[in-house]
């Protein structure tokens, strides 16, 4: 068998704001992680804790001032590096990407990423409606100004203008902050169906461990700029005092088994989804 | 980035002049300018320059960070030097072609110098000790006489300080979203002027209508909480009052004022 190579791979990254200043800080700090084609990762972490930082490095948006970060095994600060394409295969949506829209209809506010890229009228046209239906949005609202939609919409367009670009690997910071349940669901059932459709990897950094535990399948614990904890979701939750201890949480369910175990009952408290937790309560009960 | 322009510079600290009454500071700049601009001969700059030099310690701001401030003015400062070097008259030290250079015209020059430096190491002084919101106050306060003539002195200096407290927060707004169109392939970078203004576009449309939006939420946030501009009994929460510190270093700064009027009067 064929070994899989990573796409995206950070080695012993760290980040430095205002060095020589007063005010100098190291946002990240010695952080190396392999991210594979088809990865679903969730990004956790304190406020502060380095996380937008880091993954602001992903795209080449900034520079880090150690370190290395290659794309496909090529150093991406290399002289030469073409940075604007590898922007279009690592799409980034930030934090309240609905601040960002500008253009006089939906359909072309999806489609300047594309246009950006250098792309034919039809394939442009293409790729906004296959992100819109990616995203949710429905056709009626194409011809709309992105400035009379609602909050979510307009989030979605947001979302919808960087999946359009295609891209191999899609970053999104706290995609549903802000959001009511619905349109969570709504927004990481669309960033589910595009990583199984593109089979694209997916970064994506949230305060709810419930999305994290829902959609990732590895979890990144950041802490002080350092990388506490890599591993699969199970894992991860499993040691649930240590992210207590630096301020993060589990998510409820999980937290129903330990408090079960408290009380004595033998529960693996690895399990973290509500069906299986519902089951084990049910079997336990019927014995 | 664009966060690391300083705007109106001010470095948090607790020496004797961040502590002094805003009011009092501005006062005191005004009154060491005249006394800037009353100077005459060695000895007065001689001892102006001392005293900057001893406020600039006093002040605890870093010295490399005064150098900084006088870095832009830089040519003017040498474009005065030379005026007054060659369009001086009096005695000539060095002739050559249609040049001369005189004794007066030296000194007048150095003079010059001092003045412009001292100006502006004072000016900065002030911005470097008094946070913006706290100047702002001060200069309220200052002005509240002109209210008799019916100018709005509360409504512009709330004005200036919303306009100063909004600027790193628009600032970081547009590093934001310049950072999500490059994230979409747009690119600020190249091509000619039209190309790199139209550029623009997707950052400066983002950047109001957020910039609308904050002013509406904040006027609907201030209004919630009962602002209604200058009303007849509107107080303060800082009061500002004048202290020991504040008329020592009034006296100061007036004895100062004294001793370079009598230096004029000495024998050398």
């Amino acid at each position: 068998m064929d070994e899989i190579k990573p796409i995206l791979s950070a080695e012993n990254l760290v980040h430095t704001y205002g060095v020589g200043t007063p005010f100098e800080k190291t946002a990240v700090d010695g952080v190396s992680v392999d991210i594979f084609p088809n990865d679903y990762i969730g990004v956790i972490g304190h406020t502060g804790s380095g996380k937008s930082t880091f993954i602001q490095h992903l795209n080449g948006l900034i520079k880090p001032t150690g370190g290395t970060l290659r794309f496909q095994g090529e150093d991406i600060w290399q002289k030469g590096y073409d940075l604007k394409s590898l922007r279009f295969r690592v799409g980034m949506v930030f934090q309240y990407p609905e601040h960002q829209l500008f253009e006089e209809t939906v359909e072309k506010d999806i489609g300047f990423g594309p246009k950006n890229m250098g792309l034919s009228a039809e394939e442009i046209s293409e790729r906004v409606h296959a992100a819109a239906e990616f995203a949710g949005i429905p056709e009626k609202l194409l011809s709309k100004s992105p400035f009379d939609l609602s909050g979510g919409q307009k989030r979605r367009v947001a979302i919808a203008g960087i999946m359009a670009m295609r891209p191999e690997i899609i970053i999104l910071d706290e995609p549903t902050a802000g959001l009511d349940p619905k349109g969570r669901e709504e927004i990481l059932s669309g960033i589910k169906e595009y990583h199984e459709r593109e089979h694209a990897a997916v970064i994506l950094v949230s305060h709810s461990m419930e999305d994290i535990a829902r959609n990732a399948q590895k979890v990144m614990v950041m802490h002080r700029g350092k990388l506490e904890m890599f591993a699969p979701v199970r894992d991860v939750f499993r040691r649930a005092d240590r992210l207590r201890e630096i301020g993060l949480d589990v998510p409820q369910i999980t937290g129903i088994l330990l408090r079960l175990k408290e009380q004595g009952y033998d529960v693996d408290s690895s399990l973290y989804s509500v069906d299986e937790v519902a089951e084990l309560i049910l079997h336990m009960r019927n014995k | 980035m664009i966060k690391d322009i300083t705007l109106g510079q001010y470095f948090p600290g607790n020496s004797l002049i961040h502590r002094l009454d805003p009011r009092m500071k501005i006062i005191l700049l005004l009154l060491y300018m005249v006394v800037l601009f009353m100077a005459s001969g060695w000895v007065a700059y001689l001892l102006l320059t001392a005293v900057t030099v001893f406020l600039m310690l006093l002040s605890r701001i870093p010295v490399k960070l005064y150098l900084r401030g006088l870095r832009p003015l830089l040519i003017i400062i040498c474009f005065t030097a030379l005026l007054n070097i060659f369009y001086t008259s009096g005695e000539v030290l060095v002739q050559f072609w249609v040049f001369k250079i005189t004794k007066e015209g030296l000194f007048n020059a150095a003079y010059m110098i001092l003045r412009i430096l001292m100006l502006v190491i004072a000016t900065s002084m002030l911005t470097y000790t008094t946070s913006p919101i706290v100047l702002t106050g001060g200069l309220e306060s200052l002005l509240s006489p002109l209210r008799v003539l019916r100018i709005p002195v509360h409504e512009f200096s709330m004005m200036m300080t919303m306009a100063l407290r909004f600027i790193p927060t628009l600032l970081e707004e547009t590093d934001k979203i310049i950072s999500a169109q490059k994230a979409r392939g747009a690119d600020f970078e190249s091509g000619n002027l039209i190309r790199r203004v139209k550029a623009l576009t997707p950052v400066l449309i983002p950047l109001f209508v957020s910039a609308f939006r904050r002013a509406e939420e904040l006027a609907t946030a201030m209004e919630c909480r009962g602002y209604t501009g200058e009303g007849k009994n509107r107080s303060r929460f800082v009061q500002y009052r004048l202290c020991l510190r504040d008329y020592a270093s009034l006296l100061f700064v007036v004895g100062l004022g004294a001793a370079v009027f009598f230096t004029d009067f000495l024998p050398f």
